[in-house]
């Protein structure tokens, strides 16, 4: 038993890493963690090409502290004495800047006309910012550089809940949930998938019929699901290394730092039980769905039900690292199938006593006590039911059988 | 004997597939297993292999219940057939072989025998959805043998083969049946079968509607058809004194004729002697497929 089971789960294993999706997927995998790490840095630099490069006119004493201040957030070109009429061409003209601020001093303070090339998308709040010190230096009479000494103020900010000690940890472990909680379901969602592709091939070219005449449908099975949740971890561990990679390059190491701070043992053996719990729930499913179908054209419409509690799964764990108390995100971390997603999140975000997390794994393991021998069973005889799609009063008859 | 199946019941919901099989197979003989479309021959050979578990009644292998252990010296060639497109010839054949117990090395030494008999050697590392159906018809024979069964189970081995591989996989069973294999099968190609099997079970309906040697077949058969030359109103006189006999057809100068079993064919033959010139007197025994549209037709 133990010798098939391993040779289904090799060839299944070997199979699967040299599968075009599982290829494919792990280097798009790759590729998007890598472009999303860089996007910020590549749309900064954009927006300090583009939008950043502006140009001040006004008197010339007021125009040198204004440059002073909107130095902060800009880059300043010296484009003289503005015209009447500013117009596009002499924005273009003037470095191609994206607009012209001019200040004057107005009754009680200061006024700012801001000339843009795209008003909409011109961020005149930064400018209200920049120049809040000379506005109030213009009706104090205090000089503008002591006033912007007051503009910062320090903040700290200091956890009393127990959780997270400071406000960088509380957003680490945020970040790091949602990237595990994402991993959790890209593997789920594409693993399970390929399983049930695997599995339709088997049946729809009738090699499952040689398969369960040599070996037990349960070694099959078994070896199927633990070849592809193997395949799903390590795509798990080449995105994570990536990840790891691009938030180095992106932040420095201070920043693997802390991410790895957030990592604890208990967050890895928790996390690694809710995945190994939730991937076999939901691959069991979909493997006993596929060995319905007899045409893989069927395969969609036949697992599209077992998609949306994963879906669902996702979105209240997006919701729980928000709210991690509420109750609809309490009632549902302990729901088979939607709490490897909600009671990991909630165990990240907040302080769950550790008998709520053991309940919730509790019920995850009854709930498998039922799925493995169901989706066993169905999975046996739905491989020799040929012909048109089953009913499900056809289905419930064969499994009384 | 080596395969016993002993009243042997199976049904799916209210569709009863088979309903009363019986039949015993000896140690290295080959069996024909023979019935329509439908009559329940597939399902009886998933029961033996124990894909299938059958309602009532038993089928032996070596006198015991077929066990895991027992299923792992089975080989099996479903009618429908199943390869991974994407798995080259030859790993595909060492992967069943090692399904079914065979070590690694073992394995390829097995697979490049049967990859040689069976003409697949150009073949051995192209992925199986490259190749005909024919080939890989072939290929699938070769994951059904390459463990060396003691028990080959094979449904319509030779369909959708053309002369030249049907001759090939015909070759290779009669190999087989000389190094003591075990083979069931089924065919619509009776002379095929005719030919290579030893016994036979005819099912129709789910059941049993004759079974045994074709010797022991053709004994049990009633008439026997007598090709007699030439057509001449004297030698109908003479067959028209058999009870039972009656003309079947007549043209070319020759008359065909169907008279019971039991004639005293060397008194029939003295009595057209001397009634015509007599230049052909064959009395033939019934062939497998006209015993098979008998037996499925009449039940017992």
């Amino acid at each position: 038993m133990l010798a098939e089971f391993g040779l289904v789960f090799s060839a299944e294993f070997v199979r699967r890493i040299r599968s075009r999706p599982f290829l494919i997927g792990t280097g798009v995998g790759v590729l998007m963690i890598g472009v999303f790490s860089v996007l910020p840095a590549i749309m900064e630099r954009g927006e300090s090409n583009a939008i950043k490069q502006i140009g001040v006119t006004g008197p010339p004493a007021l125009r040198s502290q204004a440059d002073e201040l909107l130095r902060a957030d800009f880059v300043v070109n010296d484009v003289g004495a503005a015209p009447t009429n500013v117009t596009r061409a002499f924005l273009r003209d003037h470095d191609n800047i994206t607009a012209l601020v001019e200040v004057e001093k107005a009754i009680g303070g200061l006024h700012v006309d801001v000339y843009a090339d795209d008003p909409g998308t011109f961020p005149a709040g930064r400018i209200t910012q920049d120049l809040a010190p000379l506005n109030i230096a213009l009706g104090t009479g205090i000089p503008a550089h002591l006033v912007a000494q007051f503009r910062s103020i320090r903040i700290d900010v200091h956890g009393v809940g127990g959780r997270f000690e400071t406000a960088i940890g509380a957003d680490a472990t945020r970040g790091v949930t949602m990237f595990l909680v994402s991993i959790l379901y890209l593997v789920t969602l594409l693993n399970s998938q390929m399983l049930t592709a695997s599995v339709a091939e088997e049946k729809t070219s009738r090699i499952a019929e040689l398969l369960v005449a040599a070996i037990s449908p349960a070694s099959l099975l078994g070896g199927k699901v633990l070849a592809t949740g193997l395949a799903g971890i390590l795509q798990l561990v080449i995105w994570s290394v990536a990840e790891l990679v691009a938030a180095g390059k992106s932040g420095g190491i201070q920043n693997v730092q802390v991410l790895m701070s957030a990592i604890t043992p208990e967050v890895v053996i928790v996390f690694l039980t809710f995945f190994v719990i939730g991937f076999l729930e939901y691959s069991l499913l979909y493997a006993a769905a596929a060995s319905l179908i007899s045409r893989v054209e069927d395969l969609g419409s036949f697992t599209f039900p077992l998609v949306l509690p994963v879906i669902a799964a996702f979105f209240l764990a997006q919701f729980a690292l928000q709210a991690p108390n509420a109750q609809t995100v309490l009632v549902t971390s302990f729901i088979p199938l939607l709490s490897p997603f909600v009671m990991f999140t909630r165990f990240m975000v907040a302080t769950v006593p550790f008998w709520q997390v053991g309940l919730a794994i509790l019920f995850n393991i009854a709930a498998l006590a039922v799925i493995v021998p169901f989706a066993g069973k169905l999975y046996r005889v739905g491989l020799l039911l040929y012909g048109r799609t089953p009913k499900l009063s056809q289905i419930w008859t064969v499994l009384r059988t | 004997m080596a395969l016993e199946a002993d009243h042997v019941r199976r049904s799916f919901g209210s569709v009863a597939a088979v309903k009363d099989v019986n039949f015993s197979v000896n140690s290295g003989a080959t069996f024909g297993l023979l019935g329509p479309n439908g009559a329940g021959k597939t399902t009886m050979m998933r029961m033996i292999l124990g894909i299938l578990v059958a309602d009532s009644g038993e089928i032996r292998w070596n006198s015991g219940r077929i066990g895991r252990n027992a299923r792992r010296l089975f080989g099996y060639l479903p009618e429908e057939r199943g390869l991974y497109g994407k798995m080259k010839v030859k790993e595909h054949i060492i992967y069943f072989a090692r399904l079914h117990g065979v070590g690694s090395a073992d394995a390829a030494a097995k697979a490049d025998r049967w990859i040689a008999d069976l003409g697949l050697g150009e073949y051995a590392d192209r992925a199986c959805g490259e190749l005909s159906k024919g080939n890989q018809q072939k290929v699938q024979l070769a994951c059904a043998g390459a463990h060396d069964p003691e028990l080959l189970i094979l449904d319509e081995p030779f369909s959708g083969l053309d002369p030249v591989n049907a001759q090939t996989v015909y070759e290779k069973l009669e190999d087989l049946h000389k190094s003591g294999t075990t083979l069931v099968l089924s065919s619509h190609q009776m002379w095929q079968l005719e030919t290579l099997c030893d016994s036979f079970c005819i099912i129709a309906g789910g059941t049993t509607r004759a079974a045994g040697t074709l010797a022991s077949l053709r004994s049990a058969w009633p008439m026997r058809t007598i090709h007699i030359q030439p057509d001449d109103q004297k030698s109908r006189e003479v067959l028209g004194s058999i009870d039972g006999a009656h003309i079947l057809s007549s043209g070319d100068g020759e008359l065909r004729a169907s008279v019971p079993a039991g004639t005293d064919f060397a008194a029939l033959l003295r009595a057209l002697v001397t009634v015509s010139p007599l230049t052909r007197f064959e009395p033939l025994e019934p062939t497998l497929e006209e015993i098979y549209r008998r037996a499925i037709v009449e039940p017992n």
